[in-house]
Formats: structure tokens, C-alpha cells, sequence
């Protein structure tokens, strides 16, 4: 009994060991004879764990009816969680009256682990799928859109009548029309490029310098705006990763916070790195516009959505921003509220 | 309300070109009547209140889009659902799209303000078909 590798374990009214085997001990770092007529509450640091087993012990002595808890959780000597399918059974001690309970716990840790990895997969890919499918509608309804200008404008030449539209009018709107449909195309192009740039080699990259280079790049942008940048990279700032990508994660949002600027205030970017848990997170903070997450929250890394009309854009930054950390593997949140500010959150996983 | 009468056209789309289309379209099929375009979504908007707040102003046919960068059609149908009743009566409504989402058509039909859903681009025959239909509503 001693080898088998379920925890067996009999504990009599007063909560004391009365039978131990080695699997069972070990969950504690101890042996079997340092637990026998000891109680629970003596043995494990985790007051609260104690005292909930000798509860159902209690329970079940008192009703005198097996027990199943399906997800019993335990924590062992080195703090780690394990889960247990336990059942816990009534019985009367050999030749004596004293009532004691008799477990086997079953472990399912790691079955548990495996569940809810592939529970997190199955949704990740659900939504991976629903985002492709928006993106093949969006970039269908953007190649559509000027293909049925293309074909309106062939029939305006067709409408009875003088004068309906010149020739130069027409010659314009079906230059405009073609590079629009053009532009989407190479848009795709550069898109699609992006999901299988994947295996580009990765190299160190430094966040401060990444600042550095886009502070270099948009200086008269931020010149005029009067923007500050402020940076702390003190616990991490570094990661393994594909450069240009991080760099037009750090451009795009960088670039965003000073077009999307309050007007009458003083833009200032706070981009700070934090290393917890083998979790690399990055947070970019401004004290911008915003955008109304209740109205708008759905459409923010959406691609040709735009928020603001007052300046020139495509609608393609945030979208390329949250491809990119979906393929570099991370995640990316967007805080915000109007006339507050905006704040994006990156989570890379370093742990592999 | 008398037999063939010629509403009032509003079209909002921020493709400007189509709205050239839709002007040229509509001005050969029905050359007397108004026609406003909007390549702003909140401007339209503004327009439809300040321009149709009165009992007595003629009744409009509203083509709008679907797909916008900064307002979707439908965020500009809810806008439209709060206004008085005294304007929203003049207003028949179809959505103007170049979307081949199916979701798009089918939350045109379930959608008690639009009269209906026209494909990209706007043609002489949609206009007929759109005034056909017009008058046969007005007439029920």
C-alpha cells in the first residue's frame, strides 16, 4: 500500500493520524511514522486547508456516508497547488467503537493542467478564427467598395442624356477609384506578409534604444507637438524578439499618442517595462484624447477603423499593432476614457 | 400624400465618388428633385435635424452606408432613432453597401428603420425599383 501512487490516508475523530502511506507523507516532505498520531492542523502550514479537510472529515463521521470531492486542492511542502479526486470514507477503527475516515486521494494535477491549457488553446483559436473571418469581410468590402465605383462610373457613361459627367471628371474619379483599389491590395500584401514574417531571425533587442531610434525618426512630429517621452525601462529592457516588429509596435503607438493628442495640453508618453512571473510587460500611457471603449471598444485594433477625422490616417496602425504582438506571441489591452488619456498593455511570455 | 411623388434624396457615405455616382444616378432618373450628399456621417446628421424638424418638410429617401471609418451605418441609425417623430417621419431608409458580410443584409431586414438593403453601385433601375417601391409604401 505504501507504493502505490494514490494518497492513502486514515484520520480518527479527533482529527489524528492513524494511517499513513509514503505517497501520502511525501506530499508533506514527511514520513509516514512523523504523521501517525499527530493532527493535521500540526502538520501543514496552510491553516486554512486544515482546518476545511477536517471539516469533511467531521461530515463525513457524523452522516456516516462516503464523501467524492472532485477537485480537491492541496498544497504540498514546496507551496506547490495539486489537485486530488478524493473520496473520503466512514469506518469504524478495527476491535475498538472510535469512528474514523479513510481517503484516497487520486492525483489530477497535471490532467487538470492539460484541461486547462487546451481549454485556453480552443478559445484562442476561436478567436483567431472569428478575427480572420472579420478580416477577409473587412478586406473584401474594401476591394468591393472601389470596384462598384469602377462599375458605377462605366455607367454613368452609358445614361442617356448630354453632359451627365465630362470626361474629365470621369478620367479623375476612375484614377482615384483604381489607386484606392491598388492601395488595398498592397495593404493586404503587407498584412499578410506579416503572419508569415514569423521565422525572421530574432535577435536582443533593447526597448531604450527602440525609443531612441522612433524619437530620431518623428522628431519634428514631436517637436511641434511639444511632446514628452518618458521612459522606464530600469527592470527590464530587453527581450529576445523579431526588431521590426517591436519597432513598429513602439512607432505606431508612440506615433498615435502625439497625432491623437488634447488639444491645449502638453502630450506626454510614459512607456515603462516590468519583468513578473517570466512575463515581459510593457505599458504605453498618454494623456490624450481618448476613445470611448463602451461605444467604440469592439472596433479599436479593427482594420480601416478610425476614431478621429482630423488628421490623416488609414485605420491600419492599431490593427497592425495587435498582429504583430499576436505574432510575436503576446497579448495587448487597451484601457482608455475620453479626454483622460489611453493606455495599452503588452504581455510577452518569456518562460519557453 | 398624392400618387408618384419625388421625395427628397439624402445620401451619406464617406466615399465621396460614390456619392458622385448616387447624385449623377438620381438627377437622370428624377432630374427636379433635391439631393443632398454627405461624405460626413455627423453632418448628415445635422443636416437631417435642423432641415426636416417641421411637419410640412417633403419626405426624403436616406441612402446610407454601412461601412465608415469613424461611424457605422447602424451607430448612424441609432443616432437617428432619437429624434423627434415629427422628423423622423419623412424618412424612408435604405442601407447602401458594398459589404458581402451576410450579417450586414440580414441586420438591414431585421432592422424596424430600414425599408431596405441596396448592393454598390447605385443604377438607373435601383433608382426606378427604389421610387417604385417608395410610392407603393406611400400609397398603402
Amino acid at each position: 500500500m505504501n507504493r502505490i501512487p494514490q494518497c492513502i490516508f486514515a484520520k480518527n475523530e479527533s482529527g489524528q493520524f492513524v494511517f499513513v502511506n509514503e505517497s501520502f507523507a511525501k506530499l508533506y516532505g514527511l514520513s509516514a511514522e512523523e504523521m501517525i498520531m499527530n493532527n493535521i492542523r500540526d502538520l501543514i502550514p496552510v491553516k486554512v486547508e486544515s482546518s476545511k479537510f477536517l471539516q469533511e472529515d467531521q461530515e463525513v463521521i457524523m452522516v456516516g456516508q462516503t464523501i467524492e470531492i472532485p477537485e480537491h486542492k492541496v498544497t504540498d511542502i514546496n507551496g506547490v497547488e495539486r489537485v486530488f479526486n478524493t473520496i473520503k470514507i466512514p469506518f469504524v477503527v478495527a476491535g475498538t467503537n472510535e469512528k474514523a475516515v479513510l481517503g484516497i486521494g487520486f492525483e489530477i494535477t497535471e490532467q487538470i493542467r492539460v484541461e486547462k491549457e487546451r481549454e485556453k488553446m480552443v478559445a484562442d483559436i476561436i478567436q483567431r478564427n472569428l478575427d480572420l473571418e472579420q478580416f477577409s469581410y473587412i478586406v473584401s468590402h474594401n476591394l468591393r467598395a472601389p470596384v462598384a465605383n469602377i462599375l458605377g462610373l462605366a455607367a454613368l457613361m452609358d445614361l442617356p442624356g448630354d453632359n451627365i459627367i465630362s470626361i474629365a471628371e470621369l478620367m479623375d474619379n476612375l484614377t482615384i477609384s483604381v489607386k484606392r483599389l491598388d492601395g488595398v491590395i498592397s495593404d493586404l500584401n503587407h498584412i499578410l506578409h506579416i503572419r508569415e514574417d514569423i521565422n525572421e531571425h530574432r535577435v536582443f533587442v533593447h526597448f531604450s534604444n527602440l525609443v531612441t531610434d522612433i524619437k530620431i525618426s518623428i522628431e519634428n512630429m514631436l517637436r511641434l507637438a511639444d511632446a514628452a517621452i518618458i521612459t522606464d525601462f530600469a527592470e527590464i529592457d530587453e527581450m529576445i524578439s523579431i526588431k521590426s516588429y517591436l519597432y513598429s509596435i513602439f512607432y505606431n503607438l508612440i506615433s498615435n499618442s502625439v497625432k491623437y493628442r488634447r488639444p491645449g495640453i502638453k502630450p506626454i508618453i510614459e512607456i515603462s517595462s516590468n519583468l513578473l512571473d517570466g512575463n515581459i510587460t510593457l505599458v504605453f500611457k498618454d494623456n490624450g484624447l481618448g476613445i470611448d471603449l463602451a461605444k467604440k471598444g469592439s472596433q479599436v485594433f479593427g482594420l480601416y477603423k478610425r476614431f478621429h477625422t482630423f488628421v490623416e490616417g488609414k485605420g491600419m496602425g492599431l490593427f497592425m499593432v495587435k498582429t504583430q504582438v499576436q505574432t510575436l506571441g503576446g497579448t495587448i489591452a487597451i484601457e482608455s476614457e475620453v479626454n483622460k488619456g489611453t493606455m495599452f498593455k503588452i504581455v510577452f511570455k518569456i518562460s519557453e | 400624400m398624392k400618387k408618384k411623388e419625388i421625395p427628397n434624396f439624402i445620401v451619406i457615405d464617406d466615399d465621396r465618388i460614390n456619392n458622385t455616382i448616387c447624385r449623377k444616378i438620381i438627377q437622370s432618373v428624377a432630374p427636379d428633385a433635391d439631393i443632398q450628399t454627405f461624405f460626413d456621417p455627423n453632418a448628415g446628421l445635422v443636416y437631417i435635424q435642423s432641415a426636416y424638424g417641421t411637419y410640412d418638410a417633403k419626405n426624403v429617401i436616406l441612402l446610407l452606408d454601412i461601412n465608415m471609418p469613424t461611424l457605422f451605418g447602424w451607430e448612424v441609425l441609432e443616432e437617428f432613432k432619437s429624434f423627434s417623430e415629427v422628423v423622423r417621419q419623412h424618412f424612408k431608409i435604405f442601407m447602401l453597401s458594398s459589404s458581402v458580410n451576410p450579417q450586414d443584409k440580414e441586420r438591414a431586414a431585421v432592422n424596424p428603420l430600414v425599408s431596405g438593403y441596396i448592393e454598390k453601385p447605385l443604377t438607373l433601375l435601383k433608382v426606378q425599383a427604389l421610387l417604385y417601391q417608395y410610392n407603393s409604401i406611400e400609397l398603402n
